[in-house]
């Protein structure tokens, strides 16, 4: 009885006509070729939240870890005595220090090195004083900065040499001091004009050890 | 078996077309209808050989239904309260099919299910297992007990005809 009831009022819907199907069957079967571009679609969704996603964490950790990422060093204490406390650390960890200033015009010594390694133990034991030096070359650039952790010792990638400049005729060197320990050489800055030579002052103090 | 999607769509898109349109109209069945041959079409390299496609078909589409069924509910009570088929131009509707209209309104979503998909689209107990992936025994005890209260609902309807 229930079914027959049943039967009764699903007969009441005809059954689709050719054109319905014709159109049903269209739109089933181009439904595959529609599916592949919502894929790429897809895919590139994802790409793109991915490569959001790494950018803001690589992003949000320089932010918080400026040293890490290895770009600048904070400079308040450029220039100040104590600041070689700070600087020193970084150089027994091979990491440069900004740039030195130019050593004054007229002694021998690391004049025209602006590398900072020459400030950190790369003094050699201080030559006799010699007569006034000529006026300084252009400055070479630093090299690239050491990776933390390495000795100190390491030989560092070198960085680009700044053009020479002239070299002037070398006066008579006066006596040379005793050579200390030679730390990591820098690279060297450019040579500056050697001016005439003037007498020769007492023997240097000892720079720092390397 | 080793049909091929055209076989299939052949065979079966009248019968389902048909048992979608009763349930939930015409234009919404050429949408539900589109939709199941599309996702098996995607399917089909996928599809077991050996496994019935009519079951599978219409567990199919009972998945998409799922979408409409307070829109179902809801043409089975305005057929049963104005007695115009929401569907098709019937002449006369008889009030028997107002009265059925009205009991499978009242029916929970998966019991009617089991008994339409039974009832209008002809599948056995264990075809109906298969296309709601459900144990055959539950089908069974599901339709017995539905058709059980649809009896009774009908009955109700019936005597407060009366």
């Amino acid at each position: 009885m229930t079914d027959d009831l049943l039967t009764q009022f699903r007969s009441d819907a005809p059954l689709p006509d050719e054109t319905t199907a014709a159109r049903v069957y269209a739109r089933a079967t181009s439904e595959r070729r529609r599916l592949p571009s919502r894929r790429v679609i897809l895919a590139i969704a994802v790409a793109i939240v991915a490569t959001a996603g790494v950018l803001s964490t690589v992003l949000g950790s320089d932010a918080k870890h400026p040293q890490s990422a290895g770009h600048t060093l904070k400079p308040p204490f450029v220039g100040r005595p104590r600041d070689y406390l700070y600087q020193f650390p970084l150089c027994l960890t091979g990491a440069r220090g900004p740039t030195g200033s130019n050593g004054p015009t007229g002694s021998s010594g690391p004049t025209g090195s602006n590398d900072f390694d020459t400030w950190c133990g790369g003094l050699t034991g201080a030559n006799g004083a010699s007569g006034p030096t000529g006026p300084n070359g252009p400055t070479g650039s630093n090299g690239p900065i050491r990776p933390r952790g390495s000795s100190r010792r390491a030989s560092s990638p070198t960085g680009p040499t700044g053009p020479t400049g002239p070299t002037g005729d070398n006066g008579p060197t006066g006596p040379t001091g005793p050579t200390g320990p030679t730390g990591p050489t820098g690279p060297t800055g450019p040579t500056g004009d050697s001016g005439p030579t003037g007498d020769t002052g007492p023997t240097g103090d000892v720079g720092p050890t390397g | 078996m080793g049909h091929s999607f055209d076989e299939a769509f052949a065979e079966e898109f009248a019968s389902l077309h048909r048992y979608l349109a009763r349930r939930v109209g015409a234009s919404a069945a050429d949408e539900l209808a589109a939709e199941t041959f599309a996702v098996a079409f995607r399917r089909w390299d996928r599809l077991d050989p050996e496994r019935p496609v009519r079951p599978w078909l219409y567990g199919i589409a009972a998945n998409l239904m799922r979408h409409h069924w307070r829109k179902e509910r809801r043409m089975l009570r305005a057929y049963a309260r104005t007695g115009v088929d929401p569907v098709f131009a019937v002449d006369e509707p008889a009030e028997d099919t107002r009265e059925l209209a009205a009991a499978l309104a009242d029916l929970r979503q998966d019991e009617r299910e089991i008994l339409l998909l039974h009832a209008w689209a002809e599948l056995t107990d264990t075809e109906i297992a298969a296309a709601l992936d459900i144990p055959a025994g539950t089908v069974k005890s599901r339709l017995s007990r539905t058709r059980e209260k649809l009896r009774n609902q009908l009955d109700a309807i019936g005597q407060e005809a009366v």
